[in-house]
């Protein structure tokens, strides 16, 4: 291992606001590769503001936020609460076009379908499946485009005992792998997190 | 560029599935050319003399049925974001994103002009007339498209968006109307064309970057 660690996804004296509330300050955090770090704090503390500013899709008020070199240009993987997915749509169609648009072979979409036990489900329309299977097409997008930093909001919702432990094996999978998991969670997974960021010491 | 070809197929497939209204357009602009004759009476030389001005205000009331659409649907269910994050420029996707729209429910507003031509006792019944209709929905989609983007978070957002664009759709009911009745008459096509196209052309250069800017708002 590097005497130096290099720190892969940073962030710097971060300021979140929402309407007029400031709902965190100062926030200061670091990730390096192979690590699974939680999110945790109230309803309303804003984890999924951060999440979505680590992700780019909101600009912060104030502070910095350093990505993953390979993802400055792509972004990383966000998983939120919306599944992202039409009602007309199916989860095998939905990774096709997932992997078109992020020049991913297509190849992958047959085992992410496997291994997140979609299985004919994947040939249904979306309107027909549960909140916990659009969860898991959610998930199988991370492995057909994969990228080093993932950002969950509440992945382990909506998910039953089988797709929880599903979920720790993705994410101890990506870790070993090298990559990065950041995860908002209420109730903590199986998967012991290498750290945990809590909103609540940022508090104003 | 590839990957913004893959929205382009993402939103065509979706059209084609059912689902986003694919034949409301085309109905509404068939419903409003129908009940035109029926108000006004069916005197041949006022009907086809008033022919190209109602095919164009019926275009733009039928575009505004479907424009609201273009970004909401995939802003609700958080595709907006994938697409936001996916590296593809935000310009391509919502100008291939419009396209798409229009070529599912604007192109065939076009192709019923000749129709709507016989409805309105026009003169001369040409695939001529498919062309004015054609290039002033392009523009009446991509300005609508900006609409669409500024007010994709609200609820209900269509009279808004139809209050945001109309002014934009002056030039184009203006050089349409001329245009169309040129080509109700049999006459050919003059200058009108022209500015029809570069309005379309103007409005595809301009367009894309408002319609990501406002996405970007959120």
């Amino acid at each position: 291992m590097d005497s130096n660690v290099e720190f892969e996804l940073k962030i710097e004296g971060l300021m979140g606001v929402r309407g007029y509330a400031i709902l965190f300050n100062d926030l200061e955090f670091s990730m390096q590769r192979s690590t699974f770090a939680t999110l945790k704090g109230p309803n309303g503390s804003g984890k999924t503001t951060l999440l979505r500013m680590i992700a780019g899709l909101i600009r912060p008020e104030a502070g910095e936020i350093t990505r993953p070199e390979e993802e400055r240009e792509q972004g990383p993987f966000y998983l939120g609460h919306d599944h992202g997915l039409r009602p007309n749509e199916t989860a095998l169609s939905h990774l096709r076009d997932w992997a078109d648009l992020h020049h991913a072979p297509r190849a992958r979409i047959d085992d992410a379908i496997e291994r997140l036990g979609l299985g004919l489900r994947a040939m249904v329309p979306a309107h027909a499946l549960s909140a916990g299977q659009k969860k898991r097409v959610g998930l199988a997008r991370a492995l057909v485009a994969p990228r080093r930093l993932w950002l969950l909001d509440e992945p382990a919702a909506a998910l039953d005992v089988k797709g929880q432990a599903l979920l720790c094996d993705l994410i101890r999978d990506h870790t070993a792998g090298g990559g990065m998991c950041l995860a908002a969670i209420h109730d903590p997974l199986e998967l012991q997190p290498h750290k945990t960021l809590d909103l609540t010491e940022f508090q104003v | 560029m590839t990957g913004a070809l893959a929205i382009f197929r993402r939103e065509l497939g979706l059209a084609w599935a059912g689902g986003s209204g694919l034949f409301l357009p085309a109905a509404f602009f068939a419903g409003a050319i129908f009940l035109g004759p029926l108000g006004i009476g069916t005197a041949p030389k006022l009907l086809s003399a008033i022919a190209p001005g109602m095919i164009f205000v019926a275009l733009c009331l039928a575009s505004l049925t479907t424009l609201e659409r273009i970004f909401q649907a995939d802003l609700e269910i958080g595709a907006l974001d994938h697409q936001r994050l996916s590296g593809v420029s935000m310009e391509l996707v919502t100008v291939f994103k419009v396209l798409a729209h229009w070529l599912v429910s604007g192109l065939p507003l076009a192709l019923l002009t000749p129709l709507a031509g016989l409805m309105m006792r026009a003169e001369t019944i040409s695939f001529g007339s498919v062309l004015p209709v054609m290039l002033g929905g392009l523009t009446i989609f991509l300005w609508g498209g900006v609409g669409a983007s500024l007010t994709a978070g609200l609820r209900r957002s269509g009279p808004l968006v139809a209050l945001l664009v109309l002014p934009l759709f002056v030039p184009v009911v203006i050089f349409g109307s001329e245009e169309l009745s040129n080509a109700f008459t049999g006459e050919p096509f003059a200058a009108g064309l022209t500015l029809l196209a570069a309005n379309a052309l103007a409005a595809l250069a301009v367009a894309p970057f408002a319609m990501a800017a406002a996405l970007k708002l959120d």
